[in-house]
């Protein structure tokens, strides 16, 4: 303890008597008690001594010449502030009026003369216990308010932390647009949103249970996952199985992460829609004003074992304009001052009333505005938007590396992935990794990518799956394509794609060779001028694409071996593409 | 009534000798010598037809008679406070009589404990 209990050896109390005789009684009454005394003769010397000695209580006649014992005490009352300084009367009034004056002037109890000694013992000793109190309880506050400016202090250096891991990465980017309570991580909510090495665009909305630092640490880890995943390319069902793994180990029981995670491909105009536990993600079709609710089917992050935790999202094909929207569930869960929630139908009918998509947002937030017609500011509130524009795609986030040295190495590797890995493995992050290592290429490594995942999905999907990619022109052949794929993933056997890569130096730079070989049945490419820049008859094989990222690109044998030349040089130290 | 009542209560006297120990005896002669003040100055008041003086004068002095155990003396307080504190300090001259009467004979009884007392061997 610090003092509380401390006891001063001997209270001090002054007493203030215009009557040397009853000054006298009283004082030796009080001595007795083993206290010590202060006397004073009117109201007058009782301040004066009051301020001059800080008495732990004070005895004060109510009528004295010179300043009677009422003004004495409103003057030792504001004295004293906030420390309880008991003052007791003394008087030989006796009628109601009087004693309730006495009250009145801020006193705490009063003496009728001629004075009881018993009386005045227990009245000493409980006015004691009061001023005991009333320091216990101010301490208790200074100790409170201390902890809080501590809390705040800590708060802000842990929000300053959290700020730098769990940064919002490209969540400005034009096509986004949210509100989120600057304090959000404290609420337990968190919006991420990175890119792909291929330039795709991914989104997360979690919300943790509970609020303050337990719900705000669980956002660190998700954030490092998910920012140091995407990076290397990993696709969206990877990054939350491995969230999911990382919240289950760390989080206690009954904390968890609801959260909504959308991938936003730009070249397959898709996006993949992941919802555990957060409210209807909402797909508006910016042409047609149709409304598509994406439920939640999913537990949320941080329940589920690793082995439990399937990642099945959903596949929506989209088109230009297209919005996407998710939200927590704080929004539809708002009261207006009548108890009333928000609730889903006042979110939908904004889409519904809506006549022009671009204002939506804004609708969404004036309207959550009117109906809790308070200025009280929901913490935890979180709404964003997202537009599928093509034009955005081309904003890949730019790894400004700056090469140190001008190496190029000699090097090949070669990688067979076959039927079990096919079935559940993601190659592509690992292939990644292995081209950034060279310098020269490690800041072209978004372009290396998209051509990486060109060849191995056509592998995989053409080559060894069979499947047709014409199928996806229709919304319901898409759906079966993906539906198809899983199948015949399953039942997959004997199967393998092979791929080389095959690094040279030459000048100035380098030429990596990529081939990828797969054990399917080929496809007639003979007939195919593979140097058409249309993609009419055979697209999902992406050979425009190939053809303006690479120098060569060229089949073999029965169409299921491919490869592909990488030019690429030094210039002024920066990185850049060659020719 | 006042007539009947005895000038002192020695019962309560007994208990301030215990309280005072052995500042009894100056509390006694303080008694004495600020009752003296006192008396005079009412006088003083009462020949002025000073209201508030007489009415501060009774009221203390009420007081601290009734801590002495002077019960008569501080009855007779009461009543020329509540005159004065009416504005009829000039209807007291009576019991301003009787009042000077009384200290006379509490002033006699409280000298002759001063002198009982200063005789008895201290402990």
């Amino acid at each position: 303890m610090d003092g509380l209990e401390e006891r001063p050896a001997k209270l001090n109390i002054l007493i203030a008597d215009d009557n040397p005789t009853d000054r006298m009684i009283l004082s030796r009454i009080v001595q007795s008690e083993g206290l010590s005394v202060i006397e004073a003769a009117n109201g007058l010397e009782a301040v004066e001594a009051f301020k001059k000695h800080r008495p732990d209580l004070v005895l004060l006649d109510a009528l004295m010449p010179e300043m009677d014992g009422f003004d004495a005490a409103k003057h030792i009352k504001q004295l004293s502030a906030d420390d309880l300084v008991p003052v007791i009367f003394l008087t030989s009034l006796t009628d109601a009026d009087s004693l309730a004056r006495c009250l009145n002037a801020g006193g705490d109890d009063f003496l009728t003369k001629p004075y009881n000694r018993i009386v005045l013992k227990a009245k000493i000793a409980a006015m004691t216990r009061l001023r005991n109190l009333n320091k216990t309880v101010l301490a208790q506050r200074d100790r409170i308010s201390g902890y809080n400016k501590h809390l705040l202090r800590e708060q802000e250096v842990a929000k300053c932390v959290f700020d730098n891991i769990a940064h919002p990465g490209c969540v400005d980017a034009p096509n986004i647009t949210y509100i989120l309570s600057p304090m959000a991580v404290f609420n337990g909510d968190l919006l991420l949103a990175a890119r792909s090495p291929s330039g795709n665009l991914l989104v997360f909305l979690g919300d943790f249970t509970g609020h303050g630092l337990p719900a705000a640490i669980g956002a660190m880890p998700v954030a490092e996952i998910f920012y140091g995943m995407s990076l290397k390319g990993f696709a969206m069902s990877e990054i939350l199985k491995e969230i999911n793994r990382k919240l289950v180990q760390i989080l206690p029981a009954g904390v968890f992460c609801c959260g909504c995670m959308a991938h936003f491909d730009y070249r397959k105009n898709v996006i993949s829609v992941w919802n555990g536990g957060l409210p209807d993600a909402i797909l508006y079709r910016s042409d047609s004003g149709e409304v598509e609710q994406l439920p939640s089917f999913n537990l949320p992050l941080g329940i589920l074992k690793p082995d439990q935790f399937k990642v099945a999202p959903k596949e929506l094909e989209c088109a230009e304009g297209d919005q996407f929207y998710m939200c927590s569930d704080g929004i539809l869960e708002e009261e207006n001052i009548e108890g009333e929630m928000y609730g889903e139908q006042r979110f939908l009918d904004v889409f519904k009333n809506n006549t022009d998509p671009s204002l939506i947002f804004s609708e969404q937030k004036s309207a959550l505005d009117a109906f809790r017609s308070t200025d009280d500011q929901g913490d935890d509130h979180s709404l964003v938007e997202i537009i599928f524009r093509q034009e955005d795609a081309h904003e890949t986030a730019q790894t400004s590396v700056i090469a140190t040295e001008s190496i190029s190495r000699d090097w090949r590797f070669s990688y067979e992935l076959r039927s079990e890995t096919l079935r559940s493995f993601n190659p592509l992050p690992l292939l990644t990794h292995i081209i950034r290592e060279e310098p020269g290429l490690s800041a072209k490594s978004g372009e290396l990518y998209t051509i990486l995942a060109e060849l191995y999905y056509n592998a995989l999907d053409h080559g060894v799956l069979g499947l047709n990619s014409q199928m996806k022109a229709s919304s319901d052949g898409f759906a079966e394509y993906y539906r198809l794929k899983e199948k015949r993933l399953l039942s997959l056997d004997g199967a393998s794609v092979a791929i080389t890569l095959d690094h040279i130096p030459k000048d100035n730079g380098g030429r990596l060779t990529i081939q990828v070989e797969d054990s399917g049945k080929g496809f007639n490419y003979k007939n195919i001028d593979v140097g058409l820049e249309s993609n009419s008859g055979y697209s999902g094989r992406g050979i425009p694409l190939l053809h303006k990222l690479c120098e060569r690109l060229q089949y073999h044998g029965k169409g299921n071996v491919v490869s592909v030349d990488y030019l690429w040089e030094y210039t002024n130290k920066l990185l850049t593409k060659a020719g | 009534m006042v007539s009947n009542m005895p000038h002192l209560d020695y019962t309560m006297l007994d208990e301030l000798k215990e309280i005072m120990d052995d500042e009894f005896l100056a509390l006694l002669r303080a008694f004495l010598s600020d009752s003296d003040t006192r008396v005079k100055s009412l006088r003083v008041a009462y020949d002025a037809g000073d209201h508030d003086n007489a009415r501060a004068i009774a009221h203390s002095f009420k007081g601290s008679s009734g801590n002495m155990g002077a019960a008569a003396l501080s009855q007779l307080c009461t009543e020329i406070e509540q005159l004065a504190k009416d504005g009829r300090t000039l209807d007291a001259g009576t019991l301003i009589g009787e009042l000077e009467g009384e200290y006379k004979s509490v002033a006699t009884e409280i000298m002759g404990v001063i002198s009982s007392d200063a005789k008895l061997p201290k402990k």
